[in-house]
């Protein structure tokens, strides 16, 4: 009995683990930082962001909840000097340069989201152990759209969340779609990434 | 600690989590949170502990709807779930059985936060002394799950999850009730969740004056149960270390073969020592140090039935890569059972071991889940049980899975050295074939289905080859067989301040060798659970109707059908004070849930609960 259940066990896996392959032809290309980055059918509640091309991302910017909840403030500043939240704008050179900043902010993090999103899966085990926290995450974007420089500015107090947290963002590794409103500077980031558990 | 905190707000407001429809939600969301950057919020519903539900038949009673529905006892509350059937040989506190998707009563394993409680005498738990107000969520699953939970779980599990301080809050509860034969409960409990520790207790006392539990009784079966649940845990160096301790004491009046009133006293509980650690981020290890009781003593004679248990359960959960967990165990038990029962018994002790593996993977649409376990016991030597199971995700609204599963039941004590004892038996064997159907109709709208198959081999059956009266012994013996099959359709209706639950089942439990319907399990059920809440007040209704069934699988009595309709009223007179009442059997239905034995008629009931929970301001 034990041998036959292995047997079937086994093929069971393999059969699975074929459909997974052909099923991840595209979103392996999806994942290729060059490509622009789109949601997978994995996501139930898609929020309202940009998904399409760069001139729509640009137009639509401000209909993502992520900008139009705090249009005038960023949620996330960069500081070139210590990468801490820096929310007064009074710091800024100009309103203008202020202004254009914040929303160049804001468009990061949109895609930066938005890919995560696209990427995210909870991880099991915290799953099953009704494991939830909040990670802060901190990283640059280099000039050229990499993600660099990824680390753990406060833990979840669960490392797999943690963990998960800056794996999901190594994945992502560049955004394409903001690199050219960098204009050659690089940029320091926090994200917290909250993990929660819902009922359903 | 803000997270975790809501985190258990949301797990005492558990609703009947049944569905995870969506496996997978990531809503952007602003969060009003303490820094000014937008967080990614990522979600995902929670997954019932005891089996998952995107393989298997699982509801969940949570907190809320276990005050809502004013169960005195925890078979009060199953009744309403369809699939479980409950016989009753009397009123309150009277030995109660619980039928899981037509399978023998002691087909269905009980834990209470982890530690099975099914006595080693006779295999079916005392489901009356179990108070609701110890209890913070029960977790049924349908189906056999032997390979995690070994023997007994052919029917199926219920979990019983006592109540927890949430993180950094201070929980004080208290709530009198009163009502028909005398019936009254007190309960007072204290709870308080600090930072890394939490710790807290809860009392109750059940008394009532119950009816003559026999057709023909004339005095009163009073029942009396006295339940505390306390715990003290905390975290030192990465270890999370909890000991709690649940015990029911009391004292059931109930009347003999020969209709004479008598009484026993009653003791069922359990004492965990659990200490989870994560010793590397993928890898998370529980070590539960379980003792179990279930005692009863006849104040009459001196017949009683004991068990105590020992438990130790060790299990690993690994996750490799992004989608895959693997579960490793190892379990072992050491039983000590005695009983003596008109003038003959045993003293036995028993050990049990057993090693399971299961791995679940999941990716994308698809889930997978295989299973193992090896049994060794010291009567019938080595049993393998084993689980596959496949789940496809159709679209986001509705999923299906198809599972297959073996499972067993070891003799019990009393099978193999009471009454027609035989230590050579082997343990009931099972092969379940089952499949399922999720849909989420629309925002508000749930369904389910289910169709399974479940064989049963092996049954232990008393054989006398000439009859009671002849000269020849008779003896236990491996020599039934069952066949259920079933289909079950659920309905759930969510919409502002309506609740609308509707479950049925039709089944077809049979014994194959005289192809006689197993007793005192029904072939069709209905339940319907409602409410209406608004603002301070809500009415609910639940409703069982049921077709007929033989009395015993020999005697040609037939039980009729009957239709059992509960009133559930709440009203919030204050923030904190919460009035209850409950007409029970509104229609005054005579029905019988054991030949002989009486069930209650129309009853009133009335609660008054005092409830405040307050949280201290978390440090940053």
């Amino acid at each position: 009995m034990m041998r036959r259940f292995v047997l079937i066990s086994v093929l069971l896996h393999a059969g699975m683990a074929a459909a997974v392959l052909i099923d991840r032809q595209r979103p392996l290309q999806f994942a290729a930082p060059e490509i622009q980055v789109t949601l997978t059918g994995r996501i139930t509640q898609p929020p309202a962001r940009p998904d399409s091309g760069h001139d729509a991302r640009a137009e639509s910017a401000g209909a993502t909840p992520v900008i139009t909840s705090t249009p005038d403030a960023p949620q996330l500043t960069s500081n070139a000097s210590d990468g801490r939240n820096n929310p007064e704008p009074a710091n800024r050179p100009d309103a203008a340069q202020a202004g254009s900043d914040a929303r160049l902010v804001n468009d990061l993090l949109a895609e930066l989201h938005s890919a995560f999103a696209a990427r995210f899966v909870y991880p099991p085990l915290a799953r099953l152990h009704g494991w939830q926290g909040r990670v802060r995450v901190g990283l640059t974007i280099e000039a050229d759209g990499r993600l660099s420089e990824l680390r753990v500015l406060s833990s979840s107090g669960y490392a797999i969340l943690d963990r998960d947290a800056m794996q999901t963002l190594a994945r992502i590794g560049a955004l394409p779609l903001t690199r050219t409103q960098l204009e050659g500077r690089s940029r320091r980031l926090e994200l917290p990434v909250i993990y929660r558990l819902i009922e359903s | 600690m803000r997270a975790r905190g809501v985190h258990r707000e949301n797990h005492v407001k558990l609703p009947v989590a049944v569905a995870t429809l969506a496996t997978l939600s990531l809503p952007f969301a602003t969060h009003a949170a303490d820094d000014s950057a937008d967080p990614v919020i990522v979600t995902a519903t929670r997954t019932a502990q005891t089996a998952d539900a995107t393989l298997a038949a699982v509801t969940v009673i949570g907190r809320e709807q276990i005050e809502a529905s004013q169960a005195r006892d925890v078979a009060e509350l199953l009744r309403f779930q369809a699939g479980l059937d409950i016989g009753r040989a009397g009123g309150p506190g009277q030995q109660t059985s619980l039928f899981v998707r037509g399978t023998d009563s002691n087909h269905v394993v009980v834990l209470v936060d982890g530690v099975r409680i099914n006595p080693g005498t006779i295999g079916a738990p005392a489901w009356q002394n179990l108070d609701p107000a110890m209890i913070d969520r029960i977790e049924i699953v349908r189906g056999p799950r032997s390979t995690l939970y070994g023997s007994d779980a052919i029917g199926g599990v219920v979990q019983i999850f006592t109540r927890r301080a949430a993180a950094n809050t201070t929980d004080v509860n208290a709530g009198v009730s009163d009502g028909t034969f005398n019936s009254r409960t007190g309960t007072v409990g204290v709870h308080h969740g600090g930072s890394g520790w939490r710790a807290g207790v809860d009392v109750s006392r059940i008394t009532s004056d119950g009816y003559p539990a026999v057709i023909g009784g004339t005095s009163d079966s009073g029942y009396a149960n006295n339940s505390v649940n306390a715990y003290v845990g905390g975290s030192v160096a990465g270890v999370d270390a909890e000991l709690s301790h649940w015990q029911a004491r009391g004292k059931t009046d109930y009347y003999d073969f020969s209709l004479a009133p008598v009484s026993q006293d009653f003791a069922n509980g359990k004492t965990a020592l659990t200490l989870k650690a994560a010793p590397a981020p993928v890898w998370a290890t529980t070590l539960r140090l379980g003792q179990a009781n279930d005692h009863i003593d006849q104040n009459q004679s001196s017949d009683f039935a004991h068990t105590d248990r020992n438990t130790v359960d060790w299990q690993n959960d690994l996750q490799i890569g992004a989608h895959n967990l693997l579960t490793l165990g190892a379990y072992d038990a050491r039983e000590h059972t005695e009983a003596v029962s008109f003038g003959t018994g045993f003293d036995v002790y028993t050990s049990t071991h057993a090693l399971y593996i299961q791995n679940q993977w999941k990716q994308g649409a698809q889930s997978l889940l295989a299973a193992w376990r090896t049994t060794h016991h010291d009567t019938f030597g080595t049993h393998h049980t084993g689980e596959l199971a496949y789940g496809y995700q159709f679209t986001t609204a509705t999923r299906a899975y198809a599972s297959y599963a073996t499972a067993f039941r070891a003799p019990d004590s009393t099978d193999r050295f009471g009454y027609g004892g035989n230590p050579a038996l082997k343990p009931e064997s099972s092969r379940n074939a089952e499949l399922g159907v999720r849909t989420q109709l629309s925002a508000t709208q749930q369904a389910y289905f289910q169709v399974f198959q479940n064989r049963i081999r092996d049954l232990i059956n008393y054989v006398d080859p000439d009859g009671w009266l002849g000269p020849l012994p008779g003896m236990n013996q491996n020599v039934d067989e069952a066949m259920i099959r079933g289909a079950e359709l659920g309905y759930r209706y969510l919409r502002g301040p309506w609740r609308v639950n509707v479950e049925g089942i039709s089944q077809n439990p049979e014994n194959l060798a005289t192809h006689r319907q197993l007793a005192r399990r029904a072939a069709h059920s209905l339940t319907l659970g409602s409410s209406y809440t608004q603002q301070a007040f809500s009415l609910g209704a639940d409703a069982l109707a049921t077709t007929s069934r033989w009395d015993s699988d020999y005697a040609s009595t037939r039980l009729a059908g009957y239709v059992v309709i509960s009133l559930l009223a709440g009203y919030r007179i204050a923030p904190d004070w919460q009035l209850r009442g409950r007409v029970e059997n509104l229609f005054n239905e005579h029905y019988v849930l054991a030949e002989g034995y009486r069930t209650m008629g129309r009853a009133y009931f009335l609660q008054l609960e005092y409830r405040r929970a307050t949280h201290p301001e978390p440090r940053e």
